[in-house]
């Protein structure tokens, strides 16, 4: 597959600065992206948070009222959505319910590539291999289910080699089984043909595992960008921490501030030590102390000393079984934290036992109380 | 019946209804409109009465204005009755309405074959003179034993002055058949009795031995003249509007509407009254069988009879009257418009509907079908 | 219908499950009803008739049958109906086409101008053809004042006048029924066709267009249903050449007082109108109008 015929080269996508507005709702503000060649990037956000609406002004659907986007360094402002040589995959996927699959397919090479016949059966018959379909080029879009559906529209996005292909919320609507096998096999097809994806989702373990590079969408504006890993390692605001996954965002107040840590009361019962904050920040200061749940490290109370005692300690209020792991929530004075522990290390903790909490330096972080002044009422802790 | 009468008093209710309005506020408003509306269907005459109303059945329009304000009027101010009015009058409605044993109008003005028809159903009740002052009335108002003549109409040709001025113009049947003589744009009825009954005018035969009618002479004189009709008429108010927009220069047509368009819309036409194809009386009003009011429907047949009743209506709608006392009621001017004027009666031609009672269907089908072909 | 026939079909088995059978069944009573007071019994009424006025015999039919006239009034019906149908389809097209694809205020002053004539009784309508397409009406003085012509067209008492009224009164319903189908299409569909490749009239003539069909056999055959009753028209603007059944059956139920070869006329139009929304249907799924599956 790495050398497949279908290959072709991504093109780069910049927008700059670029902003669109239904009346009075702003839907994107002053969004300024780079995706280089090639990638895989994700737009990912709660609904409401732009992303589809980005992904219709690259497509040309929609006019925006300022910036520029490029493709390939060429401002494509003027350029129709037929002219951009972009292959799309629709959310309800957008088959000609009148067409077959290889009539379908076949669309954008009777429309844009001025093709022989016979190099047009050609490339819809690598295409229908590509997405596993060859035997079901003549039935119609109704004769098929979602997923079948599914790889008809991959296949229709891509036959005329388009070198940006823009996805919005493409596996939505289909079950999570299936959905994760399709996950896997557009990461597959994206790495045979080489083109520059932009996918929107607002499922944050859909971006994860798929994307080269996720953009974190929040209220219009970017949040984060970051490949996966660092976005989930080092989320830079409580918005993005608590999009990607379970995490714990302990109100905090910082004591006192250091070079190489830093130190922060919680509550008003613990002083603990944090590595350094990432922003601006002086004692006094109110801040989110950010732990995942898999990065703490709980002890039955019982079994530590209370000189030992370097973490906070709480009670178990609830112990849930989740298959490879336990999740727990562990009440601490007024704030409820969330652990994962193992599956044979749960024995120990059962509902109503002390247990004694503690983390690595290296796995806390600090985050700003307010990440950008639109985030901050809902990303509060849980 | 008429689409514009039907139109014009659409318009006129309207008015009648922003008149009443103006200026009121919403509860008054809808008490006016409510009672503008109701106006519509039941016709309330000055003086109520404890007595039970009468349902008269008749044309929509301006004959529905013109019998309530001729016949209604005086019955209601001298009996104390109301009238509820049902419109248009279609006698098939009132053969149902028997058939089914239920009757629900009281008298109705039939005309032609249909007072044939109506006789041989027993539809009609007998005329109750210990009601209806005989005294009034002419004796050729009688002619049918059991109605009350009331008014006569006539077919009649009418030819545009521009095109013929001076005192060489269409002055009959043959002329109107004559295209050389008298070229250009013509109109007929596209009704059977009126054009079969013009055409073997138009064809010379004498009124004494017109009836039993010769059939195929009757197409053999329609087919001369069919590719010089540019338009058949089947609505009156459509026959008004040729003449009065002069997209015709000569045509056929019922004369009240004629005398309307000519005396009140000022159409330049000309009535020709030489041949005129006249009712001869056959219209009358009569009392059907199992009506829900006989008795105050004979004292409704006292009053349309008599000769001021007669003028009052030929003057709103210009139809002839039964009654010859009511010439002495109508200004001069105005009587020589109408068919049953001595004058006009003398030179008409008058339908036998005797002939017609038995002959209609299969006349109607043959005549129909020569038209469409 | 359906729900009638499944629950005649299938045994209830649960108490709730026959609940919710009975209850469409319930819904559909006071409709059942009226269809059946005012429509079924009337119409048997009228067959009985159709038989029981001729002395029991099929007399009235031998005359639809063997009457010339019967045929060629049938034929010309027939014949206006589907003309003034496809005339008033392809008006409708672009009319509803520039609704579907307009916003909120552009739409809704469209579809005022759409309703406004129909909100006019269909006799002024008629009346006012006559003013303007007659000898002395606007149009013909239009055209001698401007030189085009010296002597008036004949516009009026001909199948152009009666055609012309015709499209009139059925455009505003020929253009909601479409708009109605054209409204249920897909518009990302476009969209997917024009970031495919597609120019705006690419996308039409490949997309919009093949899908709004269903709609357009739809539209056409209520709108030829409907002219296939119209009288007032024919009348007015029509010469006898032009004479539609209705008109005909008018005439032998008014005039004639011949109600059963009227109803006989009536019940050979109701069948012949049914045959050809049968084979209509079995050639252009009408279904689809409905919202149904296009299977």
């Amino acid at each position: 597959m790495e050398q497949s015929a279908v290959r072709t080269s991504g093109a780069r996508v910049r927008l700059r600065n670029l902003s669109k507005s239904y009346g009075a709702v702003v839907a994107v503000d002053g969004l300024t992206l780079d995706v280089p060649a090639g990638t895989f990037v994700s737009l990912l956000g709660p609904s409401g948070s732009g992303k589809t609406t980005t992904l219709n002004l690259i497509a040309g659907f929609l006019t925006p009222d300022a910036g520029d986007i490029l493709i390939d360094e060429r401002s494509v402002a003027d350029v129709p959505p037929h002219r951009r040589n972009i292959g799309m995959v629709f959310q309800s996927y957008s088959l000609f319910p009148h067409m077959t699959v290889a009539d379908n397919v076949g669309f954008p090479l009777r429309m844009r590539a001025k093709l022989s016949r016979d190099e047009s059966r050609k490339r819809i018959a690598e295409m229908l291999a590509l997405v596993q379909l060859s035997h079901l080029k003549a039935r119609y879009p109704r004769q098929l289910s979602g997923g079948q559906q599914q790889r008809v529209a991959m296949a229709r996005a891509l036959v005329s080699r388009p070198r940006l292909l823009l996805m919005d919320e493409p596996l939505g609507a289909l079950d999570k089984k299936l959905r994760e096998q399709m996950q896997a096999e557009i990461r597959n097809i994206h790495r045979s043909v080489g083109t520059t994806v932009v996918y929107v989702t607002h499922d944050q373990s859909e971006a994860l595992t798929m994307s080269d590079l996720v953009v974190v969408m929040h209220r219009a504006r970017i949040a984060q960008i970051g490949t996966p890993r660092a976005l989930y390692e080092a989320p830079a605001n409580a918005f993005v921490a608590d999009f990607l996954g379970d995490s714990n965002l302990i109100p905090a107040t910082i004591v006192k501030t250091a070079e190489r840590e830093c130190a922060v009361r919680i509550g008003n019962r613990a002083v603990i030590a944090a590595p350094p904050a990432p922003f601006a920040a002086a004692a006094g200061d109110r801040a989110f102390l950010f732990v995942r749940p898999e990065d703490m490290t709980l002890q039955p109370a019982s079994s530590v000393q209370p000189q030992d005692r370097s973490g906070l300690v709480g009670t178990v209020k609830e112990l849930s079984f989740h298959g490879d792991v336990f999740k727990l929530s562990i009440a601490v004075g007024d704030d409820v934290l969330k652990a994962k522990v193992a599956r044979e290390q749960c024995g120990s903790f059962e509902v109503g036992r002390q247990v004694v909490i503690s983390w690595t330096p290296n796995a806390a972080r600090l985050l700003p109380a307010t990440s950008d002044g639109a985030s901050s009422s809902e990303s509060g802790m849980r | 019946m008429s689409a514009r009468q039907e139109v014009e008093e659409y318009c006129a209710n309207l008015r009648e209804i922003l008149a009443a309005t103006r200026g009121l506020d919403r509860r008054d408003f809808i008490k006016s409109v409510g009672g503008t509306l109701a106006g519509w269907t039941l016709a309330t005459c000055p003086g109520a009465s404890a007595e039970l109303p009468i349902t008269v059945f008749g044309f929509g329009g301006v004959w529905k204005k013109a019998a309530l304000k001729a016949f209604g009027e005086p019955f209601t101010q001298k009996t104390g009755i109301n009238i509820a009015y049902q419109e248009p009058y279609l006698f098939a409605k009132l053969l149902a309405m028997h058939q089914a044993r239920a009757m629900q109008i009281d008298t109705a003005p039939v005309q032609g074959e249909e007072m044939y028809q109506a006789e041989r159903l027993k539809m009609i009740m007998p005329l109750d003179f210990s009601v209806i002052d005989r005294s009034a009335l002419d004796p050729r108002q009688l002619r049918y034993g059991n109605a009350v003549g009331s008014h006569t109409l006539s077919y009649v040709i009418c030819y545009n002055k521009k095109n013929w001025p001076g005192e060489n113009h269409p002055a009959s049947w043959a002329d109107f058949w004559n295209v050389e003589k008298f070229p250009g744009r013509r109109a007929l009825r596209t009704d059977e009795l009126w054009t079969v009954e013009a055409a073997l005018k138009a064809d010379g035969v004498k009124d004494s031995e017109f009836y039993p009618i010769d059939v195929d002479r009757v197409f053999r004189s329609l087919d001369r003249i069919k590719p010089h009709i540019k338009t058949w008429w089947s609505d009156n108010s459509l026959s008004q509007q040729l003449m009065e927009q002069e997209e015709v220069d000569i045509i056929a047509m019922m004369n009240g509407r004629a005398t309307e368009s000519i005396r009140d819309h000022h159409a330049p036409f000309e009535i020709v009254w030489n041949e005129a194809i006249c009712e001869g009386g056959s219209q009358g009003w009569i009392v059907p069988v199992g009506c829900p009011n006989p008795h105050g429907a004979m004292k409704f047949l006292d009053i349309v009879g008599r000769a001021e009743s007669e003028a009052a209506f030929a003057r709103l709608i210009y139809y002839g009257p039964q009654n010859p006392k009511a010439y002495d009621l109508i200004d001069p001017a105005l009587a020589k418009l109408l068919p049953t004027y001595p004058a006009n009666e003398k030179v008409a031609h008058m339908v036998d509907f005797s002939w017609w009672a038995d002959n209609l269907p299969a006349m109607q089908r043959r005549f129909q079908l020569w038209l469409q072909s | 219908m359906t729900a009638i026939a499944g629950h005649t079909t299938a045994p209830p088995r649960m108490a709730a499950s026959s609940r919710q059978r009975i209850i469409p069944a319930l819904l559909l009573m006071p409709c059942l009803a009226w269809i059946s007071f005012f429509f079924l019994l009337p119409l048997a009424l009228m067959c009985w008739r159709s038989f029981a006025a001729k002395g029991y015999s099929f007399a009235a039919y031998t005359v639809l049958f063997t009457s010339p006239l019967y045929t060629k009034v049938m034929l010309t019906t027939v014949k206006t109906a589907s003309i003034a149908t496809v005339i008033a389809l392809i008006l409708a097209y672009p009319v509803a086409y520039v609704l579907t694809i307009s916003g909120g205020f552009r739409r809704a002053l469209i579809l005022t101008f759409v309703f406004i004539p129909y909100w006019v009784d269909i006799i002024v309508r008629t009346f006012s053809w006559l003013i303007l397409l007659g000898d002395n009406g606007l149009i013909n003085k239009l055209l001698m004042a401007t030189g085009i012509v010296h002597t008036p067209l004949e516009l009026l008492y001909n199948s152009f006048s009666v055609l012309i009224a015709m499209v009139q009164i059925l455009l505003p319903l020929t253009i909601i029924i479409l708009f109605g189908a054209m409204l249920r299409i897909d518009r990302t569909l476009i969209a997917a066709a024009k970031i495919h490749g597609a120019g705006s009239w690419q996308a039409f003539r490949t997309v919009f267009f093949p899908l709004s069909l269903p709609g357009v056999y739809g539209a056409g055959l209520l709108v030829f249903v409907l002219s296939l009753g119209f009288y007032v028209t024919p009348a007015l603007l029509g010469s006898p050449r032009q004479t539609m059944i209705a008109q005909t059956i008018m005439v032998e139920a008014s005039e004639l007082l011949d109600w059963g070869q009227a109803s006989a006329a009536g019940l050979v139009l109701l069948i012949i109108t049914t045959l050809i929304a049968a084979i209509y249907n079995r050639y252009f799924s009408l279904d689809r109008l409905w919202g149904g599956s296009d299977a």
